[in-house]
């Protein structure tokens, strides 16, 4: 059972890896696309079955997990910059660069409307430690 | 619920009864409560054993496969696994909250979320403990915020 949810959320990373990607080639040169599809979804791959580095094991303090985050994002960068070479995308420095603070955008994008969903259920708690205490 | 409080005599002895539809978890809670005679675990600290309050305990940690049980002056340890402990302390509002650690809920003070994506508990005495985010719905459960 275990493997079986890890393989799932391996899963919806992967497509959510592979959809970025898709997205952002598109945007940045129409030819990876109809070149590079099976390159993008490999990197997709290998980044969703890499979760177990963004997961909460428990056995990390909270600025291992942090660093564990940061490892996954190079990770994913060094994938990018080796479909760059391998597949002669052509990306130059500038387009590479742009490709990594995109990664990096899209992490803290989700870290943020994370953050503040966690934000909105701290406080709900809070609100009923508060009353539970008055009650 | 209707409820009826009669003062009998000292040399009577007390009893509760319950005339109910169904029992609910709330009405099994105060049974448990009115069959536990002794409300206390028994911990050890500088070579002697004290008898500690369920109500004065903060949180319980596991190190190194070691229990310890905090309260706001001392800690002690028990030879109880963490599993045993959980199971005597489950109907006193103490929650499990990461793989090593139960939380008296009547402890805490506030909660916080973290960057990690852990939350994070400030206790009655200030110290500060992590809540693994797996086990943030069975603290809203404990709190009676989810049925």
């Amino acid at each position: 059972m275990k493997i079986i949810n890890y393989l799932k959320e391996a899963f919806r990373l992967t497509s959510l890896i592979f959809t970025t990607l898709v997205m952002l080639n598109l945007v940045l040169q129409t030819d990876a696309l109809t070149h590079s599809l099976g390159y993008m979804l490999l990197i997709a791959a290998i980044s969703g079955s890499l979760h177990f580095l963004i997961e909460d094991h428990e056995k990390y303090s909270g600025q291992r997990i942090l660093l564990n985050h940061g490892i996954y994002l190079l990770i994913v960068c060094l994938q990018i910059t080796l479909a760059n070479y391998l597949l002669h995308w052509e990306l130059g420095f500038g387009g590479l660069l742009l490709n990594y603070v995109i990664v990096v955008l899209i992490y803290l994008f989700i870290r943020f409307i994370m953050y503040n969903n966690d934000l909105k259920e701290a406080d709900k708690i809070n609100q009923f430690i508060q009353k539970r205490k008055q009650g | 619920m209707k409820t009826t409080i009669e003062i009998i005599d000292p040399t009577t002895e007390e009893q509760a009864t319950f005339k109910l539809h169904q029992l609910s978890p709330t009405i099994e809670k105060v049974i448990s409560i009115l069959n536990e005679e002794e409300h206390f675990l028994i911990g050890e600290a500088e070579n002697a054993l004290y008898k500690i309050l369920f109500s004065d305990i903060l949180y319980i940690e596991v190190v190194d496969k070691r229990s310890f049980i905090y309260t706001e002056k001392q800690v002690y340890q028990s030879n109880d696994k963490l599993y045993q402990l959980e199971e005597k302390l489950m109907h006193f509002d103490f929650i499990r909250i990461s793989k090593s650690m139960l939380l008296n809920i009547e402890a805490i003070q506030a909660i916080a979320p973290l960057l990690s994506g852990r939350f994070e508990a400030r206790l009655i005495n200030e110290e500060k403990v992590a809540i693994s985010r797996k086990y943030v719905p069975e603290l809203k459960k404990g709190l009676g915020m989810e049925r």
